[in-house]
């Protein structure tokens, strides 16, 4: 992803897992629009 | 960039009015059900997309009516993801994708439903808000959920048409005044009528927007990923804050 730095790939895993361990369902289309670009440019 | 607002606001008339081709259907009653993406390829045609791992259905472009309107696919029976349009008269703008949203706050809940679950994929947003009336507590919490997704989001006045010159410049400045207060950082608003003799509203809007967003676009792209991430980590965060109870 551009821009996006080594502090930042780890806090979106660690909000990732957040967001399955207490089913966060609002917060996941919010993390799909992130990760889709987050595969796409790394 | 994507357009969105309240039902009959002008959203798909903006954006054929835009392209110069009706391309979206419009109407009266609440028209647009399907979250519709339009972008550039050398040939016209339609996909539509349905969840069902991502199935996509190759149409003509002239059968997308039939995917994207109320009354040909009322509460979207047919269970459309989205459509995607594809258009040569794109070419000035290829890394551009327009996005059409179904209307909110109508009597179809449905259409509000798609639009907000599709809204975290904006980057370049555009609220529409009707001349009349002028700014509801609604647009400014569109305004507000729209800016956790991106600091790109500006408005666009509909309908100017219907207002003589005193009263298009009243309610300019009506809007504009009462957005700084809401917005202090500021909100550009663009002026706009699709009726003939208003095509310098048109011409502005491409120069002063999509023109100057183009120019940088990797810079808005990336404002627009920090502006997700910083939204989505701190809503974690503040979820976990809410889950851990003090120790007695
Ligand atoms: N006078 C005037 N009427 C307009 C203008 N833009 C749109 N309209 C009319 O407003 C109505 C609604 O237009 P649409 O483009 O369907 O509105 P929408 O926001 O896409 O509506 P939904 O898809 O239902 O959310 C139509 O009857 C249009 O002809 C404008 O600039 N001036
Ligand atoms: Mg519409």
């Amino acid at each position: 992803m551009i821009g996006l730095e080594n502090q930042n790939k780890k806090a979106i895993s660690v909000a990732a897992e957040v967001i399955r361990e207490y089913h966060l369902t609002d917060l996941q289309p919010l993390l799909h629009a992130i990760g889709v670009n987050y595969v796409d440019n790394t | 960039m994507a357009v969105f607002g309240r039902f009959k606001a002008g959203k798909s008339s903006f954006l054929n009015h835009l392209l110069v081709r009706p391309v979206l259907p419009v109407g009266v009653v609440p028209v647009t059900s399907v979250v519709t993406d339009i972008c550039y390829a050398p040939q016209e045609f339609a996909e539509v997309i349905f969840p069902q791992q991502d199935k996509v259905e190759k149409i003509p472009l002239s059968e997308i009516h039939a995917y994207i309107s109320e009354s040909e696919n009322p509460e979207n029976r047919r269970g459309v993801k989205a459509v995607c349009v594809f258009l040569p008269e794109m070419a000035p703008c290829r890394q551009l994708r327009l996005v059409d949203t179904p209307g909110l706050e109508s009597i179809l809940a449905h259409n509000a439903e798609a639009s907000l679950a599709w809204s975290p994929n904006t980057d370049l947003a555009l609220v529409a808000i009707g001349v009349d009336p002028p700014l509801t507590q609604q647009d400014v919490s569109l305004i507000e959920r729209l800016r956790r997704l991106t600091p790109n989001v500006s408005v666009l006045l509909t309908n100017m048409d219907l207002l003589g010159a005193a009263e298009q410049q009243e309610v300019l400045d009506f809007v504009t005044s009462q957005l700084r207060t809401k917005f202090p950082e500021g909100l550009r608003v663009f002026p706009y009528s699709v009726k003939p003799g208003y095509e310098e509203f048109r011409q502005t809007f491409k120069a002063e927007h999509l023109a100057k967003s183009l120019a940088q676009f990797e810079k808005e792209d990336s404002a627009a990923i920090s502006r997700k991430l910083y939204t989505l980590l701190s809503s974690a965060a503040g979820y976990l804050n809410w889950r851990a109870t003090p120790p007695k």
